[in-house]
C-alpha cells in the first residue's frame, strides 16, 4: 500500500512538474492583457488608430495662437501675446499620451503574431509620432523629460533642449523609411489620410527640426540639412507634391484638406469641435448665424488697415484670405431664394447693407467651411467649428523654409524659392525679389526679413509665425542677423524682454501644476519661475 | 411599557421631525395685469422697467399717452419691450450717464420701432425658421411698427416626443432694419389694452436700427 502511495506521489509530482505546463498558460477571455492583445494586425491597427486620435491635439493649441497678428483681442486670451503668467501655462499630457501610445506599439512589437513585413508600417508610424511629439515638446517647452518606454513610470528629470531635439531627430530619421503618401494609400487596405506619417511628412518634420536646431541651437551645419530635406520634398523624391494654382485655390482646396500641396495635416471633418477654439478669428461671412455680424466687437480681429499694409493691391492673397476688404458695402441679399453675401449690389433683392469701410475689422476668409449643430433651445443652427482639416505643413511652407535655409547660408538662390511663392501670389513675375515694394519696405537689402514677411503673408493664420520669430530671433541674439524679430514682431510685452529673459526660457510655455505631480525632479524654467514668485 | 415608549417615539418623530419642506407653490403664471395701463405695469416692476419708464417720459407727452393707453389712434398695442439692462448697457457703452441725456426725438423713434398696433398674442404668431445670417426665413409674420419699420416675428415650436400643442413656443423677433435677431424672454404680459413681449436682456438699445 505504502508503495502505491509513493508511486502515486511521484506520478503526481511528475504531472504537475512537466506534464501540462500549458494549463497555467491560458489567455483570459474576459480581459485585455499584454499576453492576449498584441497578436493580430487588427490589434496593431486599433493601436495605430488610437495613436492618430492622440496625435491631433499636439500640433496646435494654446501656444500656436501666440505670435498671431492681432489688432483687437477683446477677450484678452485669444492671442496670448502678453507673457501673462496666468495664461502662459500649457499641459504636457497630450504630448506624453502620444509618446506612451507609440511606445505601446514599439515595446510590444515582439508579441505580435504577424510577419515583420506586416508589422513594419505600424512601427514606422510610431517612430513618426514620437518624432512629432518630441519636436513639439522641444519647440513649446524646451527642456522636458525623455520617456523610457511604456512600462517605465519612474520620476524623470528634464533633459536639455539638445537632448530632446536629438530624441526627436532619432525618431524622425527612422520614420524616413515610411512609404511615400501615394504608396501608403495604395499599399494599405485601411483608410490613410494625410494625418498618417509618410515619407514626405517625415522629411517635412526633419526640415523643420533641422531649421529649428540651426536657428535656436545655433548649429549652423543644420541649415544645409534642413535645405536638403526641403529639396527632397520640392523635387518629388519623397512624394508627389504640387503647389495649387492660385491663392483662391489654397483657401478652397488646400486648406480644406487632402490636396496635392498639403504634406501633413490633421483630420478635422464633420462634428469634431476642436477647430472652434483653434481659430477664433473666423466669423462673418464664413459663419452664417446672427451672432457673427460683420461689425461685432466680441471676436478678436485683424483690421482692414493692417491687411492693406500687409498685402498690396496686386497681391491675390488680399482678397483670397480676407473677404471684401476694399468693398464699400457688403450686401446680404436673396439670390434664387437663398441668402447670400456679396460686395456687389446687382439686381437682386437686398436684405441688408453694411457700410463696410466704417467697420474696422477684416473678415478672415482663409478658412471657409463651417459646421453647425441643431438643438431645441435655439431657432438657429449653432456654429461648433470648422469642417476642414488642419494643414500643418504644405509645399509653400517648404519652399519658403528652403529660401530661409539658403539665405542663412548666404546662398544667392534663396531668391528663387521666394519668387516661386510670389509668382503664385501675384499671378505673374512682376513682384520678383527685389521689387519696388521691397525697396519701399526696406526689404531689398535684407532677404532674410523679406522671406520672413513672405511666410507671414503666405502662411497667415497657419500658426507658423511664432516659431518663425523664435527661429529667426535667436539668429539676432547671436549676432547673425540685424533684425530683432522677438522684440519687434510680437507685442509690447515681448519688446521688454532682456537677452537674459530669453536665455532663461521666456519664449517657452510655462508648465502646469500637473507636470509636478509625482515628480519632484521637474522644474519651471528660470524665466517663468521668476514670474511665478 | 417598552411598546408604549416605541409608539410615543414614532409619534413624536412624525409630529416634530420634518415639519419643514422646501416646496414653494409659486402659483400659476398669469400675465394679466387688470386695471393697470402699460406705464403703470412697468412702474410696478422697477427691476426690469424703470429706465424704460424714464425713456418713455423723456420721449414726450405723446409717448406717455400711448403707454397710458390714452392714444385714441392706438387703443390697443403690442410692445416688444426693451428692459433696463438694454438701456443701461447702451449708456455704459457710450459713456452716457442718464437716460435724460439721450436725444428725446431719438428715444421716441426707438420706442415706436418696438410698438405694433393691436394686440398680438403668442398664439397669433405663426411658427417660423430664420434664414442664414439671422435674416427673415420661412413662416412667421412681418409686422409694421408705429415707426414704419418692419419686424419679422415667429415662434419656434419645441416639439418633444410628439408633443406639439403643449410644447414650448418661444418667440423671436427680427428687426429687419438692422437684421438683429433676438429672443423674447417673457411673452404675453397683459396690462389693460396692451400686450408686452419683453426682450431678452442681451438686447442693447440701438440694436433695432
Amino acid at each position: 500500500m505504502q508503495k502505491c502511495i509513493y508511486v502515486f506521489c511521484i506520478m503526481f509530482l511528475g504531472w504537475i512538474g512537466i506534464g501540462c505546463s500549458d494549463f497555467i498558460d491560458v489567455r483570459p477571455e474576459n480581459a485585455t492583457t499584454y499576453t492576449n492583445y498584441f497578436r493580430t494586425q487588427k490589434d496593431a491597427e486599433a493601436l495605430l488608430t488610437y495613436l492618430q486620435v492622440m496625435i491631433k491635439p499636439i500640433a496646435y493649441g494654446h501656444i500656436a495662437a501666440r505670435g498671431l497678428i492681432v489688432d483687437s483681442d477683446p477677450n484678452g486670451w485669444d492671442v496670448p501675446n502678453k507673457l501673462d503668467p496666468s495664461k502662459a501655462r500649457d499641459f504636457l499630457k497630450d504630448y506624453y499620451d502620444v509618446i506612451y501610445q507609440a511606445d505601446l506599439i514599439l515595446d510590444n512589437a515582439h508579441r505580435f503574431e504577424i510577419t515583420e513585413e506586416e508589422l513594419k508600417p505600424y512601427l514606422l508610424q510610431a517612430y513618426f509620432a514620437k518624432g512629432i511629439a518630441y519636436f513639439y515638446l522641444a519647440m513649446n517647452f524646451g527642456e522636458v523629460p525623455i520617456k523610457k518606454g511604456s512600462t517605465n513610470f519612474e520620476k524623470l528629470p528634464q533633459s536639455s533642449i539638445s537632448e530632446v531635439l536629438d530624441e526627436a531627430e532619432k525618431w524622425a530619421l527612422k520614420a524616413m523609411d515610411l512609404p511615400k503618401y501615394e504608396d501608403l494609400v495604395q499599399q494599405t487596405a485601411e483608410t490613410r489620410m494625410k494625418q498618417y506619417g509618410c515619407k514626405g511628412a517625415a522629411a517635412a518634420l526633419l526640415a523643420h527640426l533641422y531649421a529649428w536646431r540651426a536657428g535656436v541651437e545655433g548649429r549652423s551645419e543644420c541649415w544645409a540639412q534642413a535645405e536638403e530635406y526641403c529639396r527632397m520634398i520640392i523635387e518629388g523624391e519623397v512624394g508627389n507634391y504640387q503647389l495649387a494654382e492660385t491663392p483662391e485655390e489654397v483657401c478652397v482646396n488646400v486648406m480644406h484638406g487632402n490636396s496635392d500641396e498639403s504634406i501633413w495635416e490633421l483630420y478635422n471633418i464633420g462634428d469634431e469641435t476642436i477647430y472652434k477654439g483653434f481659430n477664433s478669428f473666423v466669423g462673418f461671412p464664413v459663419i452664417a448665424t446672427s451672432e457673427y455680424t460683420p461689425d461685432n466687437t466680441w471676436q478678436p480681429a485683424i483690421y482692414k488697415n493692417t491687411v492693406r499694409k500687409m498685402y498690396d493691391n496686386e497681391d491675390l492673397r488680399r482678397d483670397a484670405y480676407f473677404y471684401g476688404t476694399d468693398a464699400d458695402s457688403i450686401y446680404l441679399k436673396y439670390v434664387n431664394n437663398e441668402v447670400v453675401v456679396d460686395i456687389e449690389r446687382g439686381e437682386d433683392s437686398v436684405i441688408l447693407v453694411y457700410d463696410n469701410q466704417s467697420i474696422p475689422r477684416a473678415y478672415l476668409y482663409k478658412y471657409r467651411y463651417s459646421y453647425y449643430t441643431y438643438n431645441d433651445i435655439s431657432p438657429e443652427p449653432r456654429f461648433v467649428g470648422l469642417s476642414q482639416n488642419i494643414v500643418i505643413w504644405r509645399l509653400a511652407d517648404i519652399y519658403l523654409l528652403r529660401a530661409e535655409c539658403r539665405a542663412r547660408q548666404g546662398k544667392a538662390n534663396a531668391v528663387d524659392d521666394l519668387n516661386v511663392i510670389r509668382r503664385r501670389a501675384y499671378g505673374n513675375d512682376s513682384h520678383a525679389f527685389p521689387c519696388v515694394e521691397d525697396m519701399e519696405n526696406g526689404l531689398a537689402g535684407n532677404i532674410q526679413l523679406a522671406i520672413f514677411r513672405e511666410r507671414e503673408k503666405e502662411l497667415l493664420h497657419e500658426y507658423h509665425r511664432y516659431f518663425d520669430i523664435v527661429r529667426n530671433g535667436w539668429c539676432f541674439l547671436r549676432g547673425e542677423d540685424t533684425y530683432d524679430y522677438i522684440r519687434k514682431e510680437i507685442s509690447e510685452a515681448y519688446a521688454q524682454l532682456t537677452d537674459q529673459d530669453i536665455q532663461d526660457g521666456a519664449l517657452y510655455n510655462a508648465l502646469t501644476e500637473e507636470a509636478f505631480v509625482n515628480n519632484d525632479l521637474m522644474r519651471q524654467n528660470r524665466y517663468w519661475n521668476r514670474r511665478f514668485q | 411599557m417598552r411598546n408604549l415608549t416605541f409608539v410615543i417615539s414614532i409619534v413624536a418623530f412624525l409630529a416634530v421631525g420634518c415639519t419643514k419642506n422646501n416646496y414653494i407653490d409659486t402659483g400659476i403664471s398669469d400675465g394679466r395685469h387688470e386695471g393697470e395701463s402699460l406705464l403703470e405695469y412697468m412702474e410696478g416692476d422697477s427691476y426690469n422697467w424703470d429706465s424704460t419708464v424714464l425713456m418713455v417720459r423723456h420721449a414726450g407727452e405723446e409717448m406717455v399717452r400711448l403707454f397710458e393707453g390714452q392714444d385714441s389712434d392706438h387703443k390697443e398695442i403690442t410692445f416688444f419691450g426693451l428692459t433696463n439692462h438694454s438701456i443701461r448697457r447702451y449708456l455704459l457703452q457710450n459713456g452716457i450717464e442718464r437716460v435724460t441725456d439721450l436725444d428725446a426725438d431719438w428715444c421716441r423713434s426707438i420706442l415706436l420701432k418696438h410698438i405694433i398696433d393691436g394686440k398680438i398674442y403668442r398664439t397669433d404668431i405663426p411658427a417660423g425658421e430664420p434664414g442664414l445670417y439671422g435674416t427673415a426665413g420661412t413662416g412667421g409674420k412681418t409686422f409694421t411698427t408705429l415707426a414704419g419699420t418692419q419686424v419679422w416675428v415667429y415662434v419656434v415650436v419645441q416639439e418633444k416626443d410628439g408633443i406639439v400643442e403643449q410644447a414650448a413656443k418661444p418667440i423671436y423677433i427680427n428687426f429687419l432694419e438692422s437684421n438683429g435677431l433676438f429672443a423674447i424672454a417673457s411673452g404675453d404680459i397683459e396690462p389693460d389694452n396692451c400686450i408686452v413681449h419683453a426682450l431678452d436682456y442681451n438686447f442693447t438699445l440701438g440694436d433695432e436700427e
